[in-house]
């Protein structure tokens, strides 16, 4: 049985941090400290992501979630002032670490931003770009494949007529379908997503949601949320962050209805 | 005491005269040139002038095509040598470079920008000429003084990096982060990212930085003068002389007032400069903002 | 396959980064040359002294007539520059900040102006030089590059305003300054570094250029006394000397140019300075 425990002896986070877990880990954080300059970003992070749960990273802006998101695929590597150290265990591998491969890795996660980035391709070479980088080149097979992700986005029926235009002439909401079923077609273990609908309208946003819904029963999903109700709604296990530190985590129910750290009853206050 | 309105109101007004009189000032010297080339317009006709390789001002005969195609020829070799070598150091800037790299190259760029046409010219006179004449030219088997279009070509394009460096890297700067992280997150390596995102991306503002460092190559005097032979003639041969348009105004300048239209005729050559590189201008430029404004 | 893309991405790698530093060799190369040879020959007289009679075919003198032009010449252009391009720039984000669209076309239509050829300038300066009856003179000169480098004046100064926060001028409006007050006390003050890097760079523009001085200054052994004389330029006297016959003659154009190269250094690293100093000490 895993317990994880918060590090510092900071008030409540000790004791009150212990809720159980499930036992196999998509992802396993060991010991991951980032570092702006003096900035001591993401603080001592220990954490099991669960296999097959949607785990919502929770916390008021500025407390490292997001940087946490994107250190678990190493896009951290993209902003050369963030200096990363520690342990990210994807299965067996350490992505953080590892001299050889980190595309391949990273292809093991799909990313979704808080606005959605088509690359500026067509809709059909967007899904087919992640496939291509994986060597395929059978073209029915490739076709199949962007059939099926644009399927399971719930976005086919709306552009099957226009594959070959390009993304820019998607409505957000479709947009955001799109990276999504981007990401899915790289075949990746574990969904990562950063404020998916924050820029979108009710209707979208509630499509996403949706579709979270019935990925979580083949993918580890990892969300970084502001939106409360959202957590409520999606999470499996929740874990609460505050100043680069994951300050209480566990069930949803237990840890939204009772919280123990002073923190987590000033964000829950504010936010419902 | 002038009240605060009414100062307010003075100071007000000149910056917008100000103002006016700059944004004028293209205009103005456009129809000065103009009015100052009409004898010539009345004497020929404009695809005679343009187009025509006879070139003999004392016969009151001028055909500027020779210098139309020096000057053009020139410009291509300064864009051939210079474009690729300023995409790859931008794309190692902006992807590849530590940050004490960018810190020293901020200020070589600035110097280069800096440096006068004339000491260009040197320069390719010290070094350049003899590289053609006595090293290049014979590897082909042709026989050269090095004094050559080629000469100008290869200055030209030292001339034009620094800007066309600094327009292709503000050009990679504003390319989104996130897009970046899509193309990695989707398993992408640096230069795949590099390859598919930032290139694609970054199209418009690449053409554009293309397009204006050929304007600037293409309006270039002192230092192309130096080097390119000046001799009016077309030939296909880059080792041979050429007399681009800029050099022709510059060199006869001059015997202008003594030679009947010969005033017009460099008034005329400058007129086209103005315009072929004011058109340049605007057009790229429009061409990057209407590209902005798609998104 | 994942072969192919780690070979391409480490040749990718390299070449670029070798473009990279085959820049900053070039330029290391031209400043070498250029002082190698120029130090060789470049005295004290060489500063200090007017040509002699006999200078130009390998006479006593120096190059301080030249010195002296180059420098009027752009001081000169540059105070008219400034007396036109400050307040226009000003124009531009002071009364011209609600007009988004019209700043647009002003500013592209400024770049537009940066990239006229200076010697169509030169040419349209001697037209305008007959047409008023002025002979080649300091005068005609210093107008005719003021022409050229006052695009460079607003756009540099223009860019640094154009990142001074809207509030500020908003609270200066509700504080009861009208627009030119907030322009001239405010958005002055607080670009002035930026004013500084502008002078800077227009300042070296003015002086390195050879194409616009060519018609309108004229050339002389002396040092203007007033307006209507003419002026040697350090680019003239560069290329004049080079092309000389005489060897000697042309070992000292190389000192002149060590001179305007030293010039031209100075000006550049201190507008890169000044720059940096404004990013640093304003109000963010």
């Amino acid at each position: 049985m895993n317990t994880l425990t918060a590090e510092k002896t900071d008030t409540f986070c000790d004791i009150a941090a212990q809720r159980k877990t499930r036992n196999e880990s998509a992802i396993s954080i060991k010991n991951l400290n980032v570092y702006a300059g003096d900035h001591h970003i993401l603080n001592n992070i220990n954490l099991e992501i669960p296999k097959n749960k949607v785990t919502v990273l929770l916390g008021p802006s500025g407390c490292g979630k997001t940087t946490l998101l994107k250190s678990l695929n190493k896009l951290t590597d993209l902003y050369k002032e963030l200096d990363v150290s520690g342990n990210v265990f994807i299965g067996a591998d350490d992505i953080l670490n590892s001299n050889h491969n980190i595309p391949m890795l990273r292809q093991k996660m799909g990313l979704l931003s808080q606005k959605p980035y088509p690359l500026p391709v067509s809709i059909f070479k967007n899904i087919a770009y992640g496939i291509k980088l994986k060597g395929v080149r059978d073209k029915k097979l490739i076709a199949f494949n962007v059939e099926q992700k644009l399927k399971e986005v719930g976005l086919w029926y709306e552009v099957k007529d226009r594959l070959h235009s390009s993304a820019d002439s998607l409505s957000i909401g479709q947009q955001q379908r799109l990276c999504l079923a981007r990401g899915l077609a790289v075949k990746p273990q574990i969904i990562l997503a950063d404020e998916p609908t924050s820029a979108l309208d009710p209707m979208s946003s509630k499509i996403i949601e949706e579709r979270f819904r019935e990925l979580k029963k083949h993918y580890t999903i990892v969300i970084v949320t502001h939106i409360l109700r959202q957590a409520q709604r999606l999470a499996d296990n929740v874990v609460f962050m505050h100043y680069g530190k994951i300050v209480e985590q566990g069930d949803p129910e237990a840890v939204l209805k009772n919280p123990q750290s002073q923190q987590l009853k000033e964000y829950l206050v504010d936010g419902f | 005491m002038i009240s605060r309105d009414i100062q307010s109101k003075f100071t007000g007004s000149w910056m917008l005269v100000a103002l006016a009189i700059i944004l004028l000032f293209p205009l103005i010297i456009g129809l000065a040139l103009l009015l100052k080339s009409i004898p010539l317009l009345n004497n020929s006709s404009l695809t005679s002038l343009l187009f025509s390789g006879n070139w003999a001002p004392n016969d009151g005969v001028f055909g500027f095509w020779p210098f139309l195609y020096s000057s053009l020829y020139v410009t291509i070799l300064s864009f051939i040598f210079s474009a690729p070598l300023c995409l790859l150091a931008a794309i190692y800037l902006t992807e590849f470079a530590s940050d004490k790299l960018i810190r020293i190259m901020h200020p070589v760029i600035d110097i280069l920008a800096g440096i006068p046409s004339v000491i260009y010219g040197m320069w390719g006179i010290i070094v350049i000429v003899p590289l053609v004449g006595e090293w290049l030219a014979p590897l082909f088997g042709i026989t050269s003084s090095g004094y050559s279009i080629l000469a100008g070509g290869i200055v030209l394009a030292v001339m034009c990096i620094p800007y066309m460096l600094n327009m292709l890297i503000e050009t990679f700067k504003t390319i989104p982060y996130g897009l970046k992280e899509a193309a990695f997150s989707l398993g992408a390596t640096q230069w795949e990212t590099v390859k598919h995102v930032l290139l694609r991306k970054g199209r418009p503002g690449i053409i554009s930085a293309f397009g204006l460092g050929m304007a600037k190559a293409f309006g270039e005097t002192l230092a192309v003068m130096m080097v390119v032979g000046n001799v009016v003639q077309i030939t296909a041969n880059p080792f041979k002389a050429g007399y681009p348009l800029p050099a022709l105004i510059a060199n006869n300048y001059g015997e202008m007032l003594s030679i009947p239209l010969y005033d017009s005729a460099l008034m005329f050559a400058a007129l086209i400069l103005l315009i072929v590189v004011l058109l340049i201008n605007l057009i790229f430029r429009y061409f990057i903002i209407a590209a902005n404004q798609a998104k | 396959m994942q072969k192919g893309k780690i070979f391409e991405e480490r040749i990718f790698k390299v070449l670029t980064g070798a473009a990279c530093y085959s820049l900053i060799a070039i330029l290391g190369y031209i400043i070498f040359i250029i002082f190698r040879k120029g130090f060789s020959s470049l005295t004290l007289e060489m500063i200090t002294q007017l040509p002699s009679g006999g200078y130009y075919y390998g006479g006593e003198g120096g190059v301080l007539n030249a010195i002296a032009g180059s420098l009027y010449i752009a001081g000169g252009a540059t105070l008219i520059a400034l007396i036109l391009g400050v307040p226009a720039a000003l124009y531009i984000n002071s009364h011209l900040i609600r007009y988004k669209r019209t700043q647009n076309t002003v500013r592209y239509i400024l770049d537009s102006l940066w990239g006229i050829p200076s010697i169509v300038y030169g040419a349209f300066g001697f037209t305008l030089m007959i047409w008023l009856g002025m002979s080649a003179s300091l005068l005609a000169g210093i107008i005719t590059v003021s022409f050229l480098i006052t695009p460079i004046v607003i756009r540099s100064f223009d860019e640094v305003l154009s990142t001074i926060p809207i509030g500020l001028q908003e609270a200066a409006l509700s504080l009861g300054f009208t627009r030119s007050q907030t322009a001239f006390k405010i958005l002055l003050k607080q670009g002035f570094s930026g004013l500084i890097t502008a002078i800077l760079l227009a300042f070296g523009r003015g002086i390195g250029d050879a194409a616009s001085v060519l018609f309108t200054a004229g050339y002389t052994d002396l040092i203007p006394a007033n307006l209507d004389e003419p002026a040697a330029t350090l680019p003239l006297s560069i290329f004049f000397q080079l092309s000389s016959p005489i060897p000697e003659v042309r070992e000292r154009a190389y000192a002149a140019a060590a001179i305007l190269t030293i010039i031209v250094l100075v000006i550049s690293l201190s507008a890169r300075y000044f720059a940096k100093r404004y990013s640093k000490g304003n109000l963010k």
